[in-house]
């Protein structure tokens, strides 16, 4: 069976001794299971995979880079249910509606678990995407990741954060991966870690839902009742990872489980062959802020320069 | 039959040609799969086979996202 029939009972119920009705079924784990008990396997499975690749200590004062997604929200709800000290951090991108909508989303979560959450606007820092879209000659997606990453970052540490966790999940790890392996680009494998340690002036990154899917974790949000941005990010319409994903999908409905096959498959197997092979860069401090970078002055900077210019031209 | 279905934070009013439209019907309008997409009706997420009333709340959420 691939879907859920109608009068199949929650097998965790059933483990139990009584009997209750599943609401969904979970093709990858053949798992039929009510809402409750769904709940409590979510947060369970995050508590294992931050357990085996140990990733966050009770000690940790951990940030959250929430976007107002469904990822961000359940991440951060989890890690605050399962006792850590975590925080969330919203950029406020300027991408009109989409930004006003998923910023008070955001704030909105943060008081119902009654967390701090801090917000740092773009157009204060440098200029809002669609001005930096215009500005330079590059994808929007691509000057908007590096942009998230480096005030990620920058803040965590700025605002006394150890631990940076995004809520990247199974689709997102596997798409990513799936694209790494047509080109067999081993620099990008050998960092494919769902963590990566403090070095060279980055926090340490952590992905707690690398194990759930998306439909899995959007059902979290939906059973737990949190309300997130639905719609997607203007600029993200027709990404070329929507069409990955779509097409490993196809082959997840076929044979389910092989997304999570793909991907554990990966870490057990081939990344330990592989992790030393990473071209490390001798990372820099950038002149003028500070930050990691690659050469002596980091790539957002080096925007501002630019951006400075251009006023001043 | 006509059914008002919530995609994407919108209200779409679609005329199905029969009378009896499934849940898998309206994923299958918007182009989705089961396999990242669910439908919701009157807060309930229901079977993929489950048959839809036209006065039910009724809403489809898609978890595929890029970027």
């Amino acid at each position: 069976m691939n879907v859920l029939k109608r009068g199949s009972l929650c097998l965790i119920c059933k483990t139990k001794g009584s009997k209750k009705e599943a609401d969904i079924y979970l093709p990858a784990h053949r798992l039929p299971i009510c809402k409750e008990h769904y709940i409590d396997w979510v947060v369970k499975r995050v508590e294992e995979t931050i357990k085996e690749f140990r990733m966050i200590k009770k000690s940790d004062k951990v940030l959250v880079a929430v976007s107002g997604g469904k990822d961000s929200l359940a991440l951060w709800d989890i890690l605050v249910k399962l006792g850590y000290e975590a925080d969330g951090f919203y950029i406020n991108l300027g991408i009109d509606e989409y930004s006003e909508d998923s910023k008070e989303l955001a704030i909105k979560f943060a008081k119902e678990i009654n967390r701090t959450l801090h917000i740092t606007f773009l157009k204060d820092e440098l200029l809002p995407i669609p001005k930096l879209k215009e500005r330079f000659n590059k994808p929007t997606c691509s000057v908007c990741g590096t942009v998230k990453r480096y005030y990620m970052n920058k803040k965590a540490k700025e605002l006394g954060y150890n631990v940076l966790a995004t809520g990247h999940n199974l689709d997102d790890e596997v798409a990513v991966l799936f694209k790494n392996v047509l080109t067999w680009d081993i620099n990008y494998l050998s960092r494919q870690y769902p963590v990566l340690e403090e070095e060279d002036g980055f926090v340490r990154k952590v992905k707690p839902l690398c194990r759930l899917s998306e439909k899995e974790v959007a059902l979290y949000s939906f059973f737990r009742g949190i309300e997130y941005i639905e719609y997607e990010c203007p600029f993200a319409e027709g990404a070329s990872t929507i069409e990955t994903k779509k097409f490993i999908s196809a082959l997840e409905e076929k044979s389910p489980g092989i997304k999570l096959q793909f991907y554990n498959s990966f870490l057990k197997r081939a990344y330990p062959l592989i992790e030393d092979k990473n071209q490390k860069v001798m990372l820099k401090s950038c002149k003028i802020c500070g930050e990691p970078s690659a050469n002596d002055i980091c790539s957002v900077c080096n925007m501002k320069i630019k951006i400075g210019d251009s006023i001043k031209g | 039959m006509e059914l008002k279905i919530l995609f994407r934070s919108k209200e779409h009013v679609i005329d199905f040609p029969s009378d009896i439209v499934k849940a898998k019907d309206v994923l299958k309008h918007f182009d989705l799969s089961p396999e990242y997409a669910f439908v919701i009706v009157d807060g309930k997420v229901v079977p993929e086979d489950e048959n839809l009333k036209p006065n039910s709340k009724i809403k489809v959420v898609s978890a595929i996202s890029g970027g």
